[in-house]
């Protein structure tokens, strides 16, 4: 070890330049040009957004207004004045009957994967094959719809949207759900259990209370998704003029009414549009700000 | 009847049992339902749409579902050709614009931006996943689309002369409806989905190989290309087929942008069809054998998303195990 | 932590193995004046001066939590990339202010390079792994001679060059660590800063490690964080202890109890509590 003395010095300069300046153009550039394509890609993806926003609502609040959200809808596309009436109530049954069918299910699905099949084959296989539905298109689940409910009992109905959006927000509402429930910690669990609860009863008073707010955020942003669904309404709901508040018979939601208008060349039937479409998004922005809200209000503390 | 308490105490026990067996074979059959619909999507549509599956639904690229002037010996055409092809041109288009993007934000937010400034973007990039499609389609008809025709005749102007790009950029629409329109529209809406998974796999990036980097002197740009990259490459390509898979199955922006002509052509800046978008537009006027070709497209699309989705899992997938023996 | 019969001395450790270089002859390449830093508003360490002298080693050691990682990763700035991180005081090295508005992290990082406690060599080849930090540097001229110097530097050379193509996650703790060292040496900083180098390997590749670390100490400037006593008598030529305090607040700091010469500190330490740790009464 007695060589180590003579050993020649290390090769960097001394003292060095340690300023930014003294860095090679090249790197410097290349540094500060990626910098800025990303915070330009950002960019590119905001202005969109800004603009859908300011366009539905500059144009949307120009139609809007009380009679707007209750009168009937002109039969002709072309005539001017009448309201999306029917358009609002038949949102609100449909998506609401898709609710109430979707979110038990998906629920208790959750429940299944998490608490009982864990990683065993079968969970594991509903769980890739959840992943598989969410993204099946939803024209596809609305000729499912028609194809297998609408063909048998003859008539197109606010019932089958309601099949459609609920078959389109179970695999959604499962996924959340059991992602929220894998933030509950054992401990509760095993609590539970030492108390002489039995499993189900452990899952229903302890596990579901402790992840229910985040279950209910994912809740409602299936829901505001499945409220913004056009395909699947056109295809089986057919169309209304006049309010039905019920699940039978044709129907017709906001979303299937934006559609139809936006196409026509008439300038009353796209002001229709662009207030459908303000009406719409103010629904789904608030199911999802409440969701937001829910999620970091009533968070299960994370570890 | 000494026995009784006894049995009273088993039947308790047995109720107990039966609750909890009960409760089980409820959450079993949630779970199955997934696995039901799916298989009834597959068996029912197939069944329906099997009078219309013929040679030429899968070779030919001409539609003729009706007669076309009610007086003719012309027999209907149901050829999806020029729908697959719409499908796939807008999808590419939209891939095309929507990974760098993406990928850019990603990067924004994992490896740029102030941890303030990361929880707004991350809530505006949720408000552009919210938006309807159905608003962007409306948006796109009205707005975009005769505000873009301008910019395609610039484009025409000046590439136009160009032997292989001229035949993509040709002589624009007039309403400005247009494969490329479309393609557009569908990227904005894709950039969230591929944004969210992207942003994922970069944070599983470990931590010590980007302080490797950093401690070598590595720019900013440097660390995210040695370190970040490499490591995210699986994942990413994950992100964007299931970026892939959302926009060939996105119907109602594309039925309203596209423009609604049958017909397969190089030109980006002519109308066209895709596979959504015709089942929605024509599904009023068809009876028959036609309904069931509609059908049948459905059943083409929920095959090739199944497919599309289920191949970008197991890339990520992939890419994951690979990490963790990695991180090991 | 090992316990230690209170007669402990560093000859009866390592007979015959004290550090050969007169160790207050060489120049100081860093000197830390009064440097505290903070995460946020938490003054993690406070109050540390010392120096770094040319061509030897000097070894932080202490308890945990005392702040000898946080001084050492203040050392090239690679605590800028924790959010809230602070310095006071001053650091510089040849008499610059490594801390001065106009200095480049990345420069500094470049000069003064780091080994971590796990190897974390990158998912690529070996070859790749020491090419990385010159080809960022835009050095493109004899690429295979310079790795195959990094690597002979690290004493990896003999056991890697057959499969210079393969991966360096298939190497093992050991090599991957020595891989790391010749990844760090290959842009030929002045400095290298070494967290806790060995704390993941085997007693047989530690040797291998603090082998390497005399070699290096010819053309390097070496700084070690350690928390195994024996490993700092043996190779360094400097010790820093530290340890942790409670303030008046009773909130805990890290603190610079005592710096000398290594010999100093193991035989003869001038602060109680430096002689209460080494001899393994701590605590």
């Amino acid at each position: 070890m007695t060589t180590t003395a003579t050993r020649p010095a290390a090769a960097a300069p001394v003292p060095a330049d340690l300023r930014r300046s003294a860095l090679p153009l090249r790197r410097r550039l290349t540094d500060g040009f990626s910098k800025s394509l990303m915070g330009l890609a950002l960019l590119i993806a905001l202005i969109p957004l800004g603009l859908v926003i300011y366009h539905v609502t500059s144009r949307g609040i120009a139609v809007i207004s009380w009679d707007f959200l209750i009168e009937d809808i002109p039969n002709s596309a072309r005539r001017i004045g009448g309201g999306m009436g029917p358009a609002v109530a038949g949102t609100l049954v449909i998506t609401g009957a898709a609710a109430a069918m979707a979110i038990p299910l998906g629920v208790l699905g959750s429940i299944y994967l998490n608490e009982y099949g864990k990683q065993n084959a079968l969970a594991r296989l509903i769980r890739t094959m959840s992943d598989v539905m969410t993204g099946v298109p939803s024209v596809v689940m609305g000729l499912f719809i028609y194809v297998s409910y609408v063909l048998v009992v003859k008539e197109q109905s606010g019932f089958a949207a309601a099949l459609a959006l609920g078959c389109l927000m179970l695999p959604v509402i499962i996924r959340s759900s059991e992602e929220m429930l894998r933030l509950v910690p054992d401990e509760l669990r095993q609590a539970s259990a030492a108390l002489g609860a039995r499993r189900w009863k452990t899952t229903v008073s302890v596990v579901l209370p402790a992840a229910i707010s985040g279950i209910v955020s994912g809740v409602m942003l299936a829901i505001a998704r499945a409220a913004g669904e056009t395909a699947p309404v056109v295809l089986v709901a057919g169309t209304v003029f006049a309010s039905n508040w019920s699940l039978e018979g044709a129907n017709t939601t906001l979303a299937a009414q934006i559609f139809k208008n936006a196409g026509e060349p008439f300038p009353a039937a796209q002001e229709r549009a662009w207030g459908a479409a303000l009406t719409l998004m103010v629904i789904v922005l608030l199911f999802t700000v409440a969701s937001r809200l829910i999620s970091s209000r009533f968070a299960i503390k994370e570890r | 009847m000494t026995v009784l308490d006894k049995s009273a105490q088993l039947t308790r026990k047995d109720r107990g049992r039966h609750a909890d067996r009960l409760f089980w074979a409820l959450c079993v059959s949630a779970g199955f339902a997934v696995l039901v619909i799916l298989a009834l999507i597959l068996v029912t549509m197939v069944k329906q749409a099997y009078p219309a599956f013929s040679a030429e639904f899968f070779t030919s690229s001409t539609w003729i579902p009706n007669d076309p002037d009610g007086d003719g010996p012309a027999k209907p055409v149901y050829g999806t050709l020029a729908f697959l092809y719409g499908t796939l041109v807008v999808s590419a288009i939209a891939v095309i614009v929507a990974v760098p993007v993406s990928v850019g934000i990603a990067l924004f937010l994992t490896e740029l931006a102030p941890r303030r400034i990361r929880t707004a973007i991350v809530t505006l990039i949720d408000l552009l996943a919210a938006v309807p499609s159905v608003v962007f389609g409306l948006w796109g008809i009205l707005v975009v689309a005769p505000a873009m025709v301008p910019v395609y005749q610039w484009i025409h102007d000046v590439l136009g002369g160009v032997p292989l790009l001229g035949s993509l950029f040709g002589e624009p629409r007039s309403s400005g409806r247009s494969f490329m329109t479309a393609g557009l529209i569908l990227a904005i809406m894709i950039v969230p989905i591929i944004t969210s998974i992207a942003r994922e796999v970069f944070a599983t990036v470990p931590d010590s190989d980007k302080q490797a980097a950093w401690a070598l002197g590595a720019t900013r740009w440097e660390m995210i290309k040695g370190a970040v990259l490499p490591h995210s490459f699986g994942g990413v390509v994950g992100a964007v087929i299931l970026g892939l898979g959302r926009a060939m199955g996105e119907t109602i922006a594309v039925a309203l942008v596209i423009g609604s002509s049958v017909q397969i052509t190089a030109n980006l800046f002519e109308s066209g069809y895709a596979l959504p978008a015709i089942i929605v537009d024509q599904w009023g006027e068809s009876t028959g054998v036609f309904t069931a070709a509609l059908i049948g497209m459905g059943v083409v699309l929920f095959v090739i998303t199944v497919l599309v989705n289920l191949v970008a899992r197991f890339v990520v997938r992939r890419a994951e195990i690979r990490m963790r023996g990695a991180a090991a | 932590m090992t316990t230690m019969s209170s007669d402990f001395t560093l000859s009866t450790l390592l007979p015959g193995a004290v550090p050969a270089m007169p160790v207050a002859s060489a120049t100081p390449v860093m000197q830390l004046e009064n440097v505290s830093v903070f995460y946020g508003n938490y003054e993690a360490v406070r109050g540390t001066t010392m120096a770094v002298r040319e061509h030897q080693i000097t070894a932080l050691i202490g308890p945990s939590g005392c702040g000898k990682s946080t001084v050492l990763r203040s050392l090239n700035r690679m605590n800028d990339l924790v959010a809230g991180a602070r310095v006071a005081g001053k650091i510089t090295f040849h008499g610059q202010d490594l801390y001065a508005p106009d200095v480049d992290p990345i420069q500094v990082r470049r000069r003064i390079g780091m080994v971590f406690q796990k190897p974390n060599p990158f998912p690529k080849s070996i070859y790749e792994n020491v090419a990385y930090g010159l080809k960022i540097n835009g050095i493109k001229d004899n690429m295979d001679d310079r790795v195959e110097q990094a690597l002979r530097g690290a004493a990896l050379w003999d056991e890697v060059k057959g499969k210079l193509k393969t991966s360096g996650l298939a190497l093992s703790g050991g090599q991957q660590q020595r891989l790391c060292i010749a990844r760090a040496i290959a842009v030929k900083p002045e400095v290298i800063l070494m967290d806790e180098p060995c704390s993941a390997l085997d007693p047989i590749a530690t040797g291998k490690i603090e082998d390497l670390m005399h070699d290096l100490a010819g053309t390097y400037t070496i700084v070690i964080v350690t928390h195994n006593m024996q490993q700092a008598a043996r190779v360094s030529h400097h010790t820093a202890f530290f340890t942790a305090e409670l303030d008046e607040a009773g909130v805990r700091h890290g603190r610079l109890v005592e710096f000398n010469d290594t010999g100093r500190i193991f035989t003869n330490p001038a602060d109680k509590r430096t002689e209460d740790y080494i001899t393994g009464r701590f605590g």
